[in-house]
């Protein structure tokens, strides 16, 4: 640790050469694509070589070798340097290219490392940037330690240097981290449904692919027996499912989440995760729009939740810009909160409820689905229909129930806090501050109670608080407004 | 980003307690109407509609047989379903309006389903004067306000003339200094 190495940005530097070796694989891996398919249907599958299947070989691979070429000639007229607080990039080989980006305008700074990343101790630098039409940017390879210099440049206040120093990492400080027994645990309570959907999509792809290779699978299906329908039988069957459903939960949480460490660093966090490809995302303070964390009944009797940041986007709230911590114990939760809304005490909230009303809006459309889907079992004199559609009344209306009892609101002098969720518990923070508009709606049946919803538009979504008295709407609006309008801290 | 104002250090920043009733109250705006060219506008733009669908059920009604005896009846419906969308038209215009204070524009909407939405000048991102061939047939413009808050918040104030649509914006411009830079479009 004596010895900290200096990197000088604004000297314009070129990507690591590991960028070529990057460069031919995913031109091997999209050939292997392309044309794996076919032409193990043409040797295997005794399907005669025509002139059409071998000129497409021939064309796919004469593309991605130009392509390749092209990359590579790229990769050595491409230089990078910061100047002038802007991060600049040079590249093209016919009609040059230059991409600046305003250091205060970038987003996000994440790495990621796939194996061949991880084999040569190189990062993946991604940029995001905030304006209207700007995309994000990559830096493809960039040698590990300099990647961490040039994040540490990117996010530092002071701007003044280009030159930075490596290896002050003991200021940042661990919140948690995931240990493999904590990590089973968050892949056990995940929501096994989407695995079982998973499932199915896998299936279908099987199945439509060989067909696409002229195998038709209805016609080995005829094949085996169909065996008698019992209860034993369908049990076994939805056993398996549950069984297969939660196996592959576990291995896309492990894959996705393995070795996750949550860290305090500066001004912000840095979150790092995943078993094959390795991902280090950084989330500022000052970007952060919502901290949210929400349980479900599994995760309720293991105590954990799912903590999410999310941040300021441009496009409608997306994946790429929220962040998920799975296996968060509340006590961690506080922690980051206490980083992210300075001076936060979770006593200072005075949870309101809103209006009985919307619950029996809930129950009215609960009601009036049922009939519906009774009628129509009346009508086409399917009447076994009936007791789903009843089953599926008592299911709605305790949700709506559950999801009423929960649902409040709280809003002090600097925070927004809603609460809500049916089997589970959902919260959601954000600060008045960063509001970018409100809205205040009413349909005909909430005016003659005076009710009135509001909304709260942020940079990472919004918060809907439905059916409060009308006077209490305009009375949170116009203090928001005051405070947005007063303050003249950024939202970002 | 674009707040010119994000490096104000710490100490300049205070937090002095304001009574919620003491403040300017957003129910109590005056709201500007549109121009009444642009209902003029909707209401053509329905008749061209109108006459459409009438030309389209009288061509079906005289060259299918089994059609011909509801041909009546369907072109009354077809009527009555307009004049109920011209009386929407002609209500929601009379609630539509728009109202500036010093530090946000107003924006309400709507008929049965009614909706009011305010947008601090402080967090526009982008101003836009749009101006459709029919718009320009009538000399009217629309306004839209962008911020970050996502499609759903976002502000478009059409049925304006050119000149206010351009007053409003450069007053909103004069108030956000961050968005001279961004300044794309001409003014009409």
């Amino acid at each position: 640790m004596s010895q900290t190495p200096l990197y000088d940005f604004s000297q314009p530097q070129r990507q690591s050469t590991v960028a070529i070796l990057l460069v031919v694989f995913k031109t091997l891996k999209v050939l292997f694509r392309q044309i794996a398919l076919p032409f193990f249907v043409f040797v295997f599958m005794g399907k005669k070589s025509n002139d059409y299947g071998t000129y497409f070989i021939v064309f796919i691979s004469g593309i991605s070798l130009i392509s390749m070429v092209y990359s590579i000639i790229n990769h050595f007229r491409s230089y990078y340097y910061v100047a002038n607080d802007e991060l600049v990039v040079h590249s093209g080989i016919l009609g040059k290219k230059k991409l600046s980006i305003p250091l205060e305008r970038i987003q996000s700074i994440n790495f990621e490392q796939n194996l061949i990343h991880r084999l040569f101790n190189v990062k993946k630098l991604k940029l995001d940037t905030a304006g209207t039409g700007e995309k994000e940017m990559e830096l493809a390879a960039i040698d590990a330690d300099k990647a961490e210099a040039l994040r540490k440049l990117l996010i530092s206040e002071i701007k003044t240097s280009n030159i930075v120093h490596i290896a002050e990492d003991k200021k940042d400080k661990a919140i948690f981290q995931l240990g493999f027994v904590d990590l089973i645990k968050a892949g056990f309570v995940e929501n096994h449904l989407k695995s079982g959907g998973l499932i199915f999509v896998f299936l279908w792809w099987i199945y439509a692919n060989l067909q696409e290779v002229g195998i038709n699978a209805e016609d080995y299906i005829e094949e085996v027996d169909k065996p008698a329908f019992s209860i034993t039988l369908f049990a076994l069957g939805i056993g398996f499912f549950l069984v297969l459903s939660l196996i592959i939960s576990m291995i896309r949480t492990i894959i996705k989440y393995f070795n996750l460490h949550l860290k305090r660093s500066g001004n912000g966090f840095i979150i790092h995760l995943g078993l094959l490809n390795t991902q280090t995302i950084s989330a500022l303070d000052h970007k952060i729009q919502t901290v949210s964390w929400s349980d479900n009944l599994l995760k309720k009797v293991l105590k954990i939740h799912d903590l999410r940041l999310k941040q300021a986007s441009n496009k409608e709230v997306e994946s790429k810009e929220s962040i998920t911590i799975p296996g968060s114990s509340i006590h961690h939760i506080r922690e980051v909160c206490s980083y992210v809304f300075p001076g936060w005490q979770q006593h200072d909230f005075v949870f309101s409820k809103v209006h009985k009303n919307y619950l029996y809006r809930s129950y009215y459309f609960s009601v009036l689905l049922t009939l519906l889907i009774v009628a129509a079992a009346l009508i086409f004199k399917n009447y076994e229909t009936i007791y789903a559609a009843l089953i599926l009344l008592a299911f709605l209306v305790i949700m709506s129930y559950l999801g009423y009892q929960k649902l409040a609101y709280a809003i002090n002098d600097q925070w927004i806090y809603l609460k809500g969720g049916a089997f589970g518990d959902k919260n959601v923070v954000s600060a008045i501050y960063k509001t970018q508009s409100l809205k205040i709606s009413q349909n005909p049946f909430q005016k003659k109670k005076n009710l009135v919803n509001l909304t709260l538009y942020n940079a990472s979504g919004n918060e809907n608080i439905p059916f409060i008295a009308e006077s209490e709407a305009y009375q949170i609006a116009n203090s928001v407004l005051f405070k947005v309008e007063t303050d003249k801290r950024s939202w970002m | 980003m674009e707040n010119n104002d994000s490096n104000i250090p710490e100490t300049t920043f205070t937090n002095t307690q304001v009574n919620v009733f003491d403040l300017p109250k957003m129910e109590e705006v005056q709201y500007t109407p549109l121009h009444s060219a642009s209902l003029y506008v909707n209401m053509i733009v329905l008749g061209i509609l109108f006459l459409l669908v009438v030309a389209g059920v009288c061509v079906l009604g005289f060259t299918v047989h089994e059609v011909r005896p509801y041909l009546f009846l369907s072109l009354l419906v077809v009527s009555i379903i307009f004049v109920f969308l011209a009386w929407i038209e002609y209500r929601s215009f009379r609630f539509k309006g728009y109202a500036l204070r010093t530090h946000d524009l107003l924006f309400r909407e709507g008929w049965l389903w009614k909706s009011w939405t305010v947008i601090p000048f402080n967090r526009i991102q982008h101003l836009e004067i749009n101006q459709g061939p029919i718009d320009r047939l009538f000399d009217l413009a629309a306004l839209q306000l962008y911020t970050a808050g996502g499609a759903s918040s976002d502000i478009e104030i059409d049925g304006l003339t050119p000149q206010t649509a351009a007053d409003i914006k450069s007053y909103i411009t004069g108030k956000n200094t961050s968005l001279n830079s961004y300044e794309s479009d001409p003014v009409v």
